[in-house]
């Protein structure tokens, strides 16, 4: 057994030639760079993968000094890397930014109150302030609640509208404009031919890039791990002994995305730097500049509603909810549709089913809602 | 199928499900030439009532692969109605060109028995068809060849080599199938456009279906090459130096099922020019980008062809990247946009940790002696220049042994750059 730190001691057998760091070329190389199969020593891979991350966040003016910035913590890997490694950047380079944990609980059970668990250690081993937000005390319905309701399929569809939206009112409630996510490479080049797939055009020219904002909104997300391969956020979190939490969601992401990340992998056996390449690819794709008489007839159909009162309105991205006032171009946010679907759901369910304990859960649950 | 009739003639028996519709033969051999037609409606390729028209020049990519018998046979039966009015002249004439690749690629049959098989089931004396086959090797007389490197901070040189240099020697540093392809890719469309100017043609037809066109957006993405696919899906008239080609893809609103279909009904199997290599039996590491996506295509569109579709049409709808940087590709001939060089050292970082310890620092000096010797630093030397790469062929070139390639590089590649670049100044300040 070794007492000492092997990449220090002095004691250390010289690795052979053949062993060698292929950037230093003076330590012992003990991973392969995912990226390029460059044969790297652990120093050497800390140094590559947090400059990476530090050139592209300088690159793309991500933060201003003074800067209140909240890490969407989900205590999965990546998410718990965002956090360190942004720490560490803010130290390292002097950003000079506030750096807030904000997490959102979805009310899954045996997920997300376990991986919880785990940003509630990050916050104190990183010494940073963390805030919960829950779909529960949002919206009145549980993950859980919202599956047994509306059925597995759909589940990732509420739950991504619903995470959106509470990621921006919890960043609102702390006053922060800024909300970081740990979306990594293979995120976005999944992203990219899941938007040719399905042909989402509308997404196609803009989903690579690295900081998002709707008009109007004062919230702006951006992605400082856009060009980091996940086998590389992996390794870091091995190699950091990082705390994370590693369990899937219990509702498996639908169907057609699981396909697509198998071809990903298959893609990726052959030619490792192939979600690099889908990036480069989807930040060269351009639509064809539309025609105008299309375009016309569009218009006409989206963006004017006319009310039940007769009276005419136009829409424009910027316009607020009528329900919740969250910014929608319609005049009911997707978020408050689905929940009317849901409640109407849930009124046909009550007639079932004994409704004298879910109206003691509803009490409990509007008590908190006021402490909110 | 005994399901019942044909919905179209409602008198023959239907042999064929195709979009949920019944057909007889006969009508789904109209079916699918009707879509071939609608793409090739245009006057060009219609019969010709007076002598002093010229006929157009088309040229047929022919792998004697499925889609290109297909269309080859459509193009055939396109003849033989031309000529059904005695007073009009055929309106085009067709130059089928075959890329021999044999040598660098095993077949399990020849390319000239199949001619000779082809020749003997069509009566082809009374149309204006030719035959042409071009060695892949002829790549090699098109430019100087050199030894093509990449390096490791992505700037990339090419240094003249000696003029004895084989199809080997290309492939040589090559690391698997899937770059092997790309490289072929490349030259395959290369010496067809080079061909289609040297003729004079007017059109090329490629045969791609409907399912190898979605094959060729999402490979193209996974290549790197996201910026040629408006290039590949947008068919009219493109300019080729000095001369314009309409480019066009007949079958690209026919299913690979539905093409299949029609080779079966015409008995074209023979005619199949069949690679001796079968992707079906190959570990996935072994499989080309091309065949993983068609695999991929295959499990999970069984049914409708819909994603294959929503996919080619999305790539339609694409346009040409912004910024042109002025530059083409040493390998593709192709523009080069958003300098990919730089944005690729933007995001990848080489820098290390120096040496601490005394053990690290006698292996660092250990690894210098050796690596002196054996002067694995760049020796620059006066026949060295630099060159630009595309963003695909950096991928493919990186991808081979030391970064590096040899090449034919186009004597005019300097001229080229002018020419495209008076093409789009206007007005020089
Ligand atoms: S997998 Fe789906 S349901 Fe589970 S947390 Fe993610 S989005 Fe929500
Ligand atoms: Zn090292
Ligand atoms: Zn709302
Ligand atoms: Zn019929
Ligand atoms: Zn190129």
């Amino acid at each position: 057994m070794r007492l000492c730190c092997p990449s220090t001691c002095p004691m250390e057998k010289k690795p052979k030639v053949s062993q060698l760091c292929e950037l230093c070329h003076c330590r012992k190389a003990i991973v392969k760079r995912p990226k390029n199969l460059q044969k790297i020593c652990k120093l050497c891979f800390y140094e590559v993968f947090e400059t990476e991350i530090h050139n592209t966040i300088v690159s793309n003016n991500l933060f201003f000094e003074g800067e209140r910035v909240a890490v969407g913590a989900s205590g999965g890997k990546d998410s718990t890397v965002l956090a360190y490694v942004l720490k560490l950047l803010n130290e390292r380079y002097h950003y000079g930014i506030d750096i807030v944990l904000l997490s959102i609980d979805e009310g899954i059970i045996g997920y997300r109150d376990d991986s919880l668990a785990t940003v509630k250690r990050n916050k104190e081993q990183y010494q940073l302030p963390l805030e919960i937000v829950s779909y529960r005390e949002l919206y009145n319905w549980t993950m859980d609640e919202i599956v047994s309701c509306a059925g597995l399929k759909n589940s990732c569809t509420y739950c991504g509208v619903f995470r959106r939206q509470a990621l921006d009112r919890g960043a609102a409630k702390l006053g922060i404009n800024h909300v970081v996510t740990g979306h990594n490479a293979d995120d976005m080049a999944e992203t990219v031919l899941m938007n040719l797939l399905r042909g989402d055009v509308a997404r196609l020219e803009k989903s690579t890039s690295i900081m998002t904002s709707s008009v109007g909104s004062p919230i702006k997300r951006s992605k400082p791990f856009k060009y980091s391969y996940q086998k590389e956020i992996v390794l870091y979190a091995h190699y950091k002994k990082l705390d994370y939490f590693s369990t899937e969601c219990s509702y498996a992401p639908e169907a057609f995305r699981g396909t697509a990340r198998e071809l990903m992998k298959n893609l990726e056996s052959i030619r490792p730097s192939c979600i690099i390449d889908i990036i480069h690819s989807g930040e060269n794709l351009v639509l064809k500049p539309k025609k105008v008489r299309k375009q016309f007839r569009k218009k006409d159909v989206t963006e004017v509603e006319v009310r039940s009162d007769g009276s005419v309105s136009l829409f424009k991205d910027g316009n607020r909810c009528e329900r919740c006032g969250y910014l929608s171009s319609n005049r009911i946010c997707k978020a408050c549709t689905l929940l009317e679907g849901l409640e109407k759901n849930r009124a046909k369910l009550k007639i079932d089913t004994d409704t004298s304990t879910d109206g003691a859960a509803k009490t409990t649950r509007e008590l908190e809602q006021l402490s909110f | 199928m005994d399901t019942g009739k044909c919905s179209r003639c409602k008198d023959n028996e239907a042999t064929v499900l195709s979009r949920r519709e019944l057909f007889c033969q006969d009508c789904f051999i109209r079916f699918i030439c009707g879509k071939q037609r609608k793409h090739m409606g245009s006057d060009r390729y219609k019969v010709k009532f007076s002598d002093d028209v010229k006929r157009e020049k088309v040229i047929l990519p022919m792998s004697y692969g499925k889609s290109s018998l297909v269309l080859l046979d459509i193009l055939i039966s396109m003849f033989e109605e031309q000529t059904k009015n005695p007073r009009a002249k055929i309106g085009f004439e067709v130059d089928v060109v075959h890329i021999n690749d044999s040598k660098v690629i095993s077949y399990q049959n020849e390319v000239g028995s199949v001619l000779r098989k082809l020749k003997n089931h069509y009566a082809l004396e009374k149309y204006p068809i030719t035959f042409t086959d071009v060695g892949i090797e002829s790549i090699l007389n098109t430019g100087d060849v050199s030894s093509l490197t990449l390096h490791k901070d992505f700037t990339s040189t090419s240094t003249r080599g000696s003029s004895s240099v084989t199809m080997d020697d290309i492939f040589e540093g090559c690391p698997n199938r899937a770059s092997k392809k790309d490289i072929l890719d490349v030259i395959v469309k290369q010496l067809i456009e080079r061909y289609a100017v040297a003729k004079g043609a007017t059109s090329i037809l490629w045969a791609h279906s409907m399912t190898s066109l979605a094959d060729e957006v999402i490979a193209l993405t996974v290549k790197g090459r996201g910026s040629e696919i408006f290039k590949q899906l947008t068919d009219g008239v493109v300019p080729f130096g000095e001369s314009e080609i309409d480019v066009v893809h007949p079958l690209r609103d026919c299913s690979l099922g539905e093409i299949e279909k029609f080779v079966q009904m015409k008995g074209l199997e023979e005619f199949l020019l069949v690679p001796s290599d079968s992707p079906e039996r190959m570990m996935n590491k072994q499989k080309t980008i091309n065949e993983v996506v068609e695999n991929y295509f295959k499990t999970v569109d069984s049914s409708d062809d819909n994603i294959v579709s929503t996919v080619v049409k999305t790539g339609a709808k694409l346009g040409e990247p912004r910024n042109f940087d002025g530059k083409v590709c040493s390998i593709c001939n192709g523009k080069i946009y958003n300098d990919p060089m730089n944005w690729l050292k933007n995001i990848t970082h080489h820098s290390n940790l120096p040496p601490e310890t005394e053990v690290e620092k006698e292996s660092l000096r250990e690894w210098l002696d050796m690596n002196t010797q054996t002067g694995i630093t760049d020796q620059e030397s006066a026949s060295t220049n630099e060159i630009d790469l595309c963003y695909g062929c950096a991928v493919t070139v990186g991808g081979f042994k030391q970064g590096k390639i040899e090449w034919p590089v186009r004597r005019d590649a300097k001229h080229e750059v002018e020419a495209i670049l008076s093409e789009f100044i206007i007005d020089e300040e």
